[in-house]
């Protein structure tokens, strides 16, 4: 959330203090009432359930143990979320290497073009990840366009499918988030200072070398930020790779899902549920650290 | 041999027309000022030298080469911006060698030639420390050394100074002068303050509505204004409405008033032009020639001089007083106002 | 410009850009107007029978209807939730609005699943199953994120010093508040709500883990669809999801300044 700035506070005297408070307690109460109901009793509620006892048939009764948690401590939970991980990274990655460059560009084009690419941007997050996934079926399936012209090419023999495998969950999740990203890039990237690239251009440097000199490096954090963010959606992604990839490419969601939906173990999906909120805490912690520290040695 | 020839160079912005067939020549070295009002065009011309925008028509030529198709990445004039465009990722060192690295010169090259600049503007060791903690007054010499460091053939201005507080503005501009001086390189900088422009320019460049207005040294300028808009922007003047009579008289008014400067405009309406502190006030009448009178609207005493309106034929004149020869009338006293002939200029218009 | 290979080369990375994100737009709208139910791209041949069968189908109108209200509602009440929250944080700086915020931003990172989860066991315990409102308020705390940000960076542009030049010409709180917070906050109230619309339409974990057996949504009924063999009467629906979309941003890119919105604070010329 951007930080906003502080109005010069004038010396308030006590009245307008206390009709202040008044004031901001009538603004807040109901918001406060609806997220507290919303978003905090059901935290709580999920942690007490992972260390609640599992009754047969997706119920459970009080108690405190940790036997889910225990069955986290296998290898299939730590290979499913390495291979989130796994999927998040790589996806992240291709995202806002295409992403970046596509955002910078586009701030740079007459207002009518801008135009144009926000509408078109903002106008395909319209489209839900149930027929997104879809159309990559079809796109990717042996009897499509894409199989056909590969084969025609020679890189793609007859008759095999494009999925499901990882590259088609990656593709779809490259998909999915790219509109996003290129709008997340679009206020920082907007905001350059164009002398700053004349700048360079009087001293020699050529479109590309400014790009890879100036902009990247001046666009640092903000590429982090981003890389982190698509990281942090695509780990929980559900669909995409439920549809387009095999088993060994399911991801945590899905799990988490199966545990409670199928398996009727509801105790054990909010333990699956409470690691992987812990886990990303942790990396985003671990990722702040990393950021401070490196600015503290420049 | 002129360094830098700008030939009917013009620029346009659909139906707007930002430079309207601009010809220069500036000799190596020259210390040129692009001056004139926002919007009329010095900026845009500026930029043109630079490479950042293409001419719509006309050349440029450096050294006699047309560099006119030449990107702004291939001419490498140093530029400094208004904005300063430091790179803020980028250490002192790091800023006012980025011309050099891109160049493929060796570090222990870089340092030397970074040390050698950052004495020349002033600034020495500072090679380390990061852009956000300069000074204002540090920012525009690192800009300055940046833009020299890679031995430019002309070096551009663009209203480097407008940021700054006045007394530290007027350190830059002599500073800047006496680099220019000492390096000889042809610059060009770009401004709407005229002090600015008289004070370190060889030459300077009128612009208004995308025409050169009058170019010449800053004296001939301020004391031979080519025209109206010229002597409005230069110094402060007054501009009184005439009606030609002959090769050596006006009317002011009911007042004829002999000048003498030759050339005058063929007979009809005409301005004339004459300096604030060329006029002569007085108390009493004179009874000599060019001679009007009215009452005083305004008296300000501004410590180094005293500046006094007067109310005459319905335009106020303006005239600049020393101390020691004000005698101390005030509002609503009757005044006499006497313009030298030799110091009139009649202009078209 | 004069043409050069850096310019090309921009223009087909663009191009490429555009052409992988209209993809499967392409795709979904050609197998709607599929003559046959082979889920085959390009189409062999057009007709509009599936447009006749949804539009025909009661299942089909009573899902697209239940989605248009729960996202209407939705989108209602979570920019009536941030507007306070984040006109709090602009005027008075409150530490508890930041707080809210705070944890508004949290729910919208968090993976949608845990997010279900968490919300589906809310419901559950609360006995109060399977109804309407249960997806209207999840997904209004889940999107609450959108509006926030949107909000916030609408007041962030709200220049300053207008409401103090109208303090100074006697303008109480509530007067500043009608004469230039809100006019400037229009169009940001109004593309918040239209974001929020737009996500909730589509969303599809959140909504059938929390009523899913009950409240069937479009992307719900189409999922469904997908499971027991296909139908082009989906890609129906989500031709009309796009149109409405796209409408939707069109007319506010007409009404206010779109790359304003999107966060672009230096001006920006034809």
């Amino acid at each position: 959330m951007s930080a906003l700035e502080a109005p010069v506070p004038l010396a308030a005297p006590a009245e307008t203090r206390d009709r202040d408070r008044w004031v901001l307690t009538g603004l807040l109460a109901a918001p406060a009432l609806y997220i507290a109901l919303m978003a905090v009793v059901p935290a709580f509620l999920m942690v007490q359930i992972s260390l609640a006892h599992r009754d047969v048939g997706g119920l459970w009764s009080p108690g405190f143990e940790l036997t889910q948690y225990r069955q986290l401590a296998t290898p299939l939970f730590a290979r499913v979320m390495g291979f989130s991980l796994l999927l998040a990274a790589s996806g992240a990655a291709i995202c806002v290497a295409l992403a970046f460059p596509a955002a910078y560009f586009i701030t740079r084009m007459r207002r009518r073009a801008q135009v144009a690419w926000l509408v078109f941007l903002l106008g395909s997050l319209s489209l839900s990840e149930v027929l997104i996934v879809f159309a990559f079926q079809v796109l990717l399936s042996t009897s499509g366009t894409l199989a056909g012209a590969l084969t025609a090419v020679g890189l793609l023999e007859a008759g095999q499918s494009l999925y499901p495998n990882f590259a088609a969950v990656l593709t779809c999740l490259v998909y999915l988030l790219l509109p996003y990203v290129i709008l997340f890039f679009y206020p920082a990237l907007s905001q350059l200072d164009p002398e700053v690239e004349q700048a360079a251009a009087t001293m020699g440097a050529s479109r590309l070398a400014t790009f890879a000199a100036v902009v990247v490096p001046m666009m640092r954090g903000q590429i982090l930020t981003g890389v982190l963010l698509v990281i942090i959606f695509t780990f929980g992604s559900y669909l995409t790779p439920l549809v387009l990839g095999r088993p060994p490419q399911w991801t945590i969601a899905i799990h988490i899902n199966n545990a409670a939906m199928a398996a009727g173990n509801v105790p054990l999906a909010a333990a699956y549920a409470v690691a992987v909120v812990a886990f990303m805490v942790a990396l985003l912690a671990l990722t702040r650290r990393l950021s401070r520290r490196r600015e503290a040695a420049a | 041999m002129f360094g830098l020839e700008l030939r009917d160079l013009t620029k346009t912005y659909g139906p707007q027309l930002a430079a309207d067939h601009v010809s220069l020549a500036i000799p190596h070295g020259e210390f040129v000022c692009f001056l004139g009002p926002s919007g009329c065009g010095k900026t845009t011309v500026l930029r043109m030298i630079a490479g950042l925008e293409t001419p719509s028509s006309g050349e440029i030529l450096l050294n006699g080469r047309d560099i006119t198709g030449q990107p702004a990445n291939a001419r490498q004039f140093g530029m400094v911006f208004q904005s300063l465009a430091l790179f803020p990722h980028l250490s002192v060192g790091e800023n006012v060698a980025f011309a050099l690295k891109l160049r493929g010169w060796d570090a222990r090259r870089r340092k030397a030639r970074v040390e050698e600049l950052l004495d020349l503007v002033r600034l020495p060791g500072l090679e380390k420390r990061a852009v956000s903690q300069l000074s204002g007054g540090q920012r525009q010499r690192v800009a300055i050394a940046r833009a020299l460091a890679q031995e430019p053939p002309v070096f551009l201005l663009d209203e480097p100074f407008s940021a700054l507080d006045a007394k530290l503005r007027e350190e830059m501009q002599s500073e800047l002068r006496l680099l220019q001086q000492r390096l000889k390189i042809t610059t060009i900088l770009v401004t709407h303050d005229q002090r600015e422009a008289m004070s370190m320019a060889d030459s300077i460049v009128v612009m208004g509505e995308g025409r050169i207005q009058q170019h010449g040294s800053p004296v001939s300028i301020y004391k031979q204004p080519a025209n109206r808009f010229v002597a409005d922007f230069i110094g402060a003047s007054n501009l009184l409405p005439v009606e030609v009579l002959d090769a050596h008289t006006v009317r002011y008014g009911a007042t004829p008033l002999k000048v003498g400067a030759t050339g005058l405009p063929a007979a009809g309406p005409a301005t004339l032009a004459i300096r604030p502190e060329d006029i002569l006030i007085s108390p009493a009448a004179g009874g000599g020639c060019n001679e009007v009178s009215g009452i005083i609207k305004l008296v300000r005493d501004m410590g180094a001089y005293v500046e006094v309106r007067v109310d005459c034929e319905g335009r106020d004149i303006l005239g600049v007083v020393q101390p020691r020869d004000w005698i101390g009338a005030a509002h609503g006293d009757l005044a006499h106002i006497r313009l030298p002939a030799e110091r009139c200029r009649v202009l078209a218009g | 410009m004069k043409p050069d290979a850096g310019a090309l080369a921009r223009q087909g990375f663009l191009a490429l850009v555009a052409l992988f994100l209209a993809a499967p737009l392409i795709v979904v709208v050609a197998v709607s107007f599929n003559d046959t139910r082979r889920m085959s791209f390009p189409p062999t041949q057009v007709s509009l029978r599936w447009y006749e069968a949804f539009f025909g189908d009661d299942a089909w109108m009573a899902s697209l209807e239940r989605s248009l209200i729960i996202a209407a509602l939705a989108a209602a009440v979570a920019v009536l939730i941030a507007l306070p929250i984040t006109y709090a944080i602009w005027r008075y700086q409150a530490r508890a609005a930041k707080a809210l915020a705070g944890i508004g931003a949290a729910l919208f990172l968090i993976p949608g699943v845990v997010a279900a989860l968490m919300l589906s066991a809310f419901w559950g315990v609360t006995g109060h199953v399977g109804r309407l409102e249960n997806v209207v308020l999840s997904h209004a705390i889940v999107l609450l994120g959108i509006p926030l940000s949107l909000l916030s960076v609408g007041f962030s542009a709200i220049d300053r010093a207008q409401v103090e030049a109208a303090q100074t010409m006697g303008a109480r709180d509530s007067d500043a508040f009608r004469m230039v917070v809100r006019p400037a906050m229009t169009p940001y109230i109004l593309c918040a709500f239209v974001f929020v619309f737009v996500l909730s339409i589509n969303e599809y974990l959140i909504a059938y883990m929390v009523a899913g057996f009950t409240v069937q949504t479009l992307p719900i009924k189409i999922f469904a669809n997908m499971r027991q063999g296909y139908e082009p009467t989906m890609c129906v629906a989500a031709v009309i999801f796009m149109a409405l979309g796209f409408s939707a941003f069109i007319l506010m890119s007409r009404l206010a300044d779109l790359p304003r919105l999107m966060g672009r604070t230096r001006p920006l010329e034809a």
